[in-house]
């Protein structure tokens, strides 16, 4: 039983609705290119933000164990977030999405939200009122709060079962 | 063929041996972070080790109310592969060997 309809909804094995207002969608283009912006410009070490994209894979004692790893996979790492951001880029516009175009939606997303949430320093205690101080950081926060809603419906989109044949 | 040589074998010494670590497994593990989703984390968990709806919801309740879960183990690269993984999806995870 589904008492409202999210902005992204199933329709097939691979193929998802997507409404979101023009704005919505002028918003989401804004910050994936601020992201790609991001990634290309900084490095974790210059930037918490950044580094929380990057994290270590071994405990932070273990300089040289993260050195190696980061010279291994850091580069799969960024590839894969700038491709995510190529489909993004490219499919924004669409009122309709395979499966693969969404996931790279949902990267961007939980990139972006990773980006807002570590720069407003985002504790499990958060609230509002924490962010209400100046009109930017109010700003941030809304936008933290727009993206926890759309990533929570792709994810829902996702998990849902393929509707039968005929349904709506 | 050349017959093989009869000249002993030189031993190694014990300390060169001691550098031959046993086959100690890896685990991977989740941390708590106040920004991923808590859908999010359990969908991930499911997609990436094909776990159940179940399971993954109660590794995510474990990272959610301990700080911490263990989501996969294996060898080092098998290991270094979930974490690589687990990074390119947002969430905050490190491997250790399991002493």
């Amino acid at each position: 039983m589904r008492l409202r309809k999210g902005p992204i909804r199933r329709l097939g094995p691979s193929r998802f609705e997507v409404r979101l207002s023009g704005r919505e969608r002028d918003a989401f283009r804004t910050f994936a290119a601020q992201l790609r912006e991001l990634l290309t410009s900084e490095h974790p070490s210059s930037d918490p933000a950044v580094a929380r994209l990057f994290p270590p894979a071994l405990p932070d004692e273990d300089v040289l164990g993260n050195l190696e790893y980061e010279q291994q996979h850091g580069d799969e790492l960024l590839l894969g977030k700038l491709e995510s951001l190529d489909i993004v880029e490219r499919t924004l516009e669409r009122q309709e999405l395979d499966e693969r175009e969404l996931l790279a939606w949902l990267g961007s997303i939980n990139s972006i939200r990773l980006v807002v949430g570590t720069r407003l320093g985002v504790t499990e205690e958060s609230s509002e009122r924490d962010f209400a101080g100046d009109e930017q950081t109010s700003e941030m926060y809304a936008l933290y709060g727009y993206l926890t809603w759309l990533e929570g419906w792709v994810v829902e989109a996702l998990g849902e079962e393929t509707p039968a044949a005929g349904s709506d | 063929m050349e017959s093989m040589s009869t000249a002993p074998v030189e031993i190694g010494h014990p300390e060169t041996v001691e550098h031959i670590e046993p086959d100690v497994p890896w685990i991977v593990i989740v941390w708590n972070d106040p920004i991923n989703l808590m859908t999010y984390v359990t969908w991930v968990l499911q997609k990436l080790f094909g776990y159940s709806r179940a399971k993954a919801e109660k590794l995510m309740w474990d990272v959610h109310t301990k700080g911490k879960a263990v989501v996969s183990n294996g060898t080092k690269d098998e290991a270094e592969r979930d974490v690589a993984r687990l990074h390119a999806h947002g969430l905050w995870a490190t491997m250790q060997k399991d002493r």
